[in-house]
């Protein structure tokens, strides 16, 4: 079931989208992500569009892969829909009972889809494409001149990479500790959310005492390999431009500077 | 409880890139009261097993019977099967969670919804089973010693008042002593209230001293299902699944490669001792 | 290499108010000496204070009195810590806790970057390293799929790409099962005869104390019992006082009354020919 959902997932390949500097990918996102919250027309979706579409078939990821990345979100784009299409006033198509469907509550309905697929899609393309200790390494390297605001920069991305790393194993003994519980007679499936809820109680406590015990341990076995923080350290795979980079980035500001002629 | 595994499989993630058959074609037959060892190296099918012999996991494929009765018809009663059958996971102390010993062992008997005199009670008699003084009721379980920890927990399963327990790994990480006193009390358990055990084990020498018959888990399949003797007069194929025999099992094949002993199939300390010394003397 | 002058280490536990609520002597007046290209054993029950010694050497902890030094550094100088850790280098017990980053190779560079290694040198040290422990194949995978013994090799290698003169095993073996055991204590026996590194192994298991050059017993945080394998398994009664076990072939043959102390199955089975003829 988690692992269906693949948002969020690295896909291993060579593409020239997965070998571009993170850095670029990121700056990249973040001009998509304003491109389709700035529009609300065909024409202003159309270039973000042909843009995704692009990126989509140059980084050799499979169609059903990306779309399975929709269905984490599959239950919020079925609300913003419904909810666009019946609480818009304009002029009535459909009625019935109370309920109303308008001219202007489909558009919107419509443009709210396309946007929160495409932001999905489109942010998805960045983790699909970037393994995390390259992700980690290129916004540590972007916000480094926070540093001088005394923005722990390096210790905040420090921190997401092994998150990261934890995710699938605190997952795995989540499961573990249910199963534990459940042979002592334990019962998630049934009653109100509240008994539900209280039923979590014998998950959670053993969970975050063995979250806090790793994380103990995992302190001292960086600091057993002389961590001490982001000062001096170097790194085994520098970010580094190259060609495919600046080129990139020239598109990039294309892109951003055509939009300003959309109509 | 006798319990029959018919042709079971399992397949995780069935339909993903995932996909993995984590148990093949699994059959067996255990017997009320039977002392049984499981071994296999990491990966190879182990807790999988276990975790379908009291339906935590739902096979995929065959049938599992309990005194004859197949747990995935519907009318089955899952609750009182986990009930029936005990599962103490390795390290069991990382899934304790309450404010004090005695309310953390009365865990289980609360959720069988027994009255609060019979769950005390369940409670008191599992934690003398397992040697934890009384005084400790009231102290929370996250002050104890490691050792302490692991009998809290497993005296919560014991509160379950199981017919089969399934131990996997309950000695591990212990010292010796601590390692010996825990066999000692799984062995002593099972004689006093007569029930089934099932030991899941990384040490052959363990497995050797307290079982009557072992079950061996290679890559999903049962590879071996024997008496203590038929499967470690299998030496080359448990060496070839990265399992070994006991030293004393090897020490024993030496000497009768050079012609000192006649015996085969000598697997315990105790054994061995008995046959060696009545030949020293001899002399 | 390693020595230890007459350390005491206390574990102050304290309430709410900050005021001492008990303490705990976990290293009791200890001395030591480990040799350059030693490899010793250190037993002892739960709580003796064997992890507490491990956490000394490579500065973890520091002594509440006396004095650790680490190839002639004192751990109780802050600014010599980092040169004590790149020298005497930790593998932990818990595989799955001591791994940082998402792959092979960036988790085997996350010591030498702390270094502040220039990047060529960096690669060449980690690629030899995970060469070294038989992993370089591994090196894009992520650790999570591999298996307990290919995880503790990778805290190997990650040591290793530090060139470190000393490794301290802290239970190294208690998750992993008898394929994995096996594959760690070849490979620490390994490094220590053609690397000439250091090595401390603490166990619970007697088996693998058998090819040390010394093995050291704790209690209390004191040394109870301290020699060669052959010296320490001949006094088995004291070592039962003291929560340990012989391994199994000395064992069996002390009870049948074969003389000196048997460690391996090729000594027992020509001590017995000896005593049968």
């Amino acid at each position: 079931m988690i692992r269906d959902i693949t948002i969020g997932q690295y896909y291993p390949s060579e593409s020239v989208i997965h070998r571009l500097d993170a850095r670029v990918k990121f700056i990249a996102t973040i001009a998509y992500v304003i491109a389709i919250f700035l529009f609300d027309t065909f024409w202003g979706f159309l270039p973000a569009a042909v843009w995704l579409l692009t990126i989509i078939i140059v980084s050799g990821i499979p169609f059903r892969f990306i779309l399975k990345g929709l269905k984490a979100v599959l239950f919020l784009l079925l609300f913003l829909v419904i909810f666009n299409a019946l609480m818009t006033p304009g002029e009535v198509l459909v009625q019935w009972w109370i309920f109303k469907i308008t001219d202007k509550g489909l558009t919107n309905a419509g443009f709210m889809a396309l946007r929160l697929s495409m932001l999905v899609i489109g942010s998805g393309m960045m983790t699909y494409t970037t393994t995390p200790s390259q992700l980690t390494s290129g916004m540590e390297s972007l916000f480094k001149p926070l540093g001088i605001f005394k923005v722990p920069v390096h210790e905040v991305a420090m921190m997401m990479s092994i998150a990261l790393r934890f995710i699938p194993i605190l997952l795995e003994e989540t499961d573990k500790i249910m199963k534990a519980q459940q042979a002592r007679g334990a019962d998630f499936e049934s009653g109100n959310i509240f008994r539900r809820a209280k039923a979590l109680i014998p998950v959670l406590v053993p969970l975050f005492v063995s979250a806090f015990r790793r994380a103990g341990e995992l302190a001292e076995a960086m600091e057993a390999r002389c961590y001490h923080g982001g000062k001096g350290r170097t790194k085994l795979h520098p970010l580094k431009f190259a060609a495919r980079d600046y080129i990139s980035l020239a598109l990039i500001i294309g892109f951003v500077v055509g939009m300003g002629f959309v109509p | 409880m006798s319990i029959t595994f018919d042709k079971v499989e399992h397949v995780y993630g069935k339909g993903t890139s995932f996909e993995k058959m984590a148990l093949k074609n699994v059959s067996f037959h255990i017997r009320d009261g039977e002392f049984i060892g499981i071994i296999g190296h990491t990966g190879s099918g182990k807790s999988t097993l276990i975790q379908h012999m009291n339906g935590l996991l739902k096979c995929t494929g065959g049938n599992i019977y309990y005194d004859g009765k197949d747990i995935s018809d519907r009318e089955y009663d899952r609750k009182t099967l986990r009930q029936n059958v005990g599962i103490v996971f390795q390290y069991p102390e990382h899934q304790l969670f309450e404010a004090t010993v005695g309310k953390d062992v009365a865990f289980g008997p609360g959720n069988l919804g027994l009255p609060d005199l019979q769950a005390d009670l369940r409670t008191y008699e599992a934690l003398k089973s397992v040697g934890i003084d009384d005084s400790l009721l009231d102290v929370s379980p996250f002050d104890l010693s490691g050792g302490q920890k692991r009998r809290v927990a497993i005296a919560g399963v014991l509160a379950m008042k199981p017919k089969v327990l399934i131990l996997d790994e309950p000695a591990a990480g212990l010292d010796p002593v601590g390692r010996r006193d825990i066999l000692e009390m799984i062995a002593r358990i099972r004689r006093e209230e007569n029930i089934t055990v099932v030991l899941v084990s990384h040490s052959m020498e363990d497995v050797a001293e307290y079982v009557d018959r072992i079950m061996v888990m290679n890559d999903g399949a049962l590879a071996m299902d024997g008496t203590v003797e038929e499967v470690f007069a299998r030496k080359e194929e448990l060496e070839e699944m990265g399992l070994s025999v006991p030293q004393i099992t090897l020490l024993m094949q030496d000497l009768k490669d050079d012609g000192l002993i006649d015996e085969t199939g000598i697997y315990t300390m105790d054994e061995a001792v008995r046959i060696l010394s009545q030949r020293l003397l001899k002399r | 290499m390693v020595r230890f002058e007459n350390v005491t280490f206390e574990y102050i536990r304290r309430d709410e108010e900050g005021n001492v609520d008990s303490i705990t002597t976990a290293l009791d007046d200890l001395s030591l000496h480990i040799k350059k290209g030693e490899f010793v054993a250190i037993l002892g029950s739960n709580g003796s204070g064997k992890s507490t010694l491990a956490r000394h050497i490579n500065a973890l902890l520091k002594p509440t009195e006396g004095k650790v030094l680490v190839a002639g550094y004192d751990t109780s100088n802050d600014k010599d810590t980092l040169e004590i850790r790149q020298r005497a280098g930790m593998v932990f017990q818990n595989p799955d806790n001591q791994i940082i980053a998402e792959t092979v190779e960036e988790d085997v560079a996350f010591g030498p970057e702390n270094m502040g290694m220039p990047v060529d040198e960096m690669q060449k040290r980690v690629d030899e390293a995970m060469k070294r422990v038989g992993l370089y194949k591994k090196r894009l995978e992520s650790p999570n799929r591999l298996s307990g013994g290919q995880k503790q090799k990778v805290a190997i290698a990650g040591i290793l790409a530090m060139k470190p003169e000393c490794i301290i095993f802290d239970e190294p073996t208690a998750m992993l099962d008898p394929a994995g055991r096996r594959m760690i204590v070849e490979t620490a026996h390994e490094l220590n005869k053609k690397d000439g590194i250091t090595i401390i192994l603490i166990t619970h298991n007697m088996e693998e104390t058998v090819g040390a050059d010394r093995i050291i017993v704790m209690e209390k945080g004191r040394i109870a019992l301290e020699g060669t394998p052959r010296q320490v398994f001949s006094k088995g009664d004291r070592l039962k006082e003291l929560g340990m076990e012989l391994p199994a072939m000395t064992e069996l043959a002390q009870r049948v009354g074969l003389d000196g102390c048997i460690l391996t199955r090729e000594e027992f089975v020509e001590a017995y020919k000896k005593a049968i003829r």
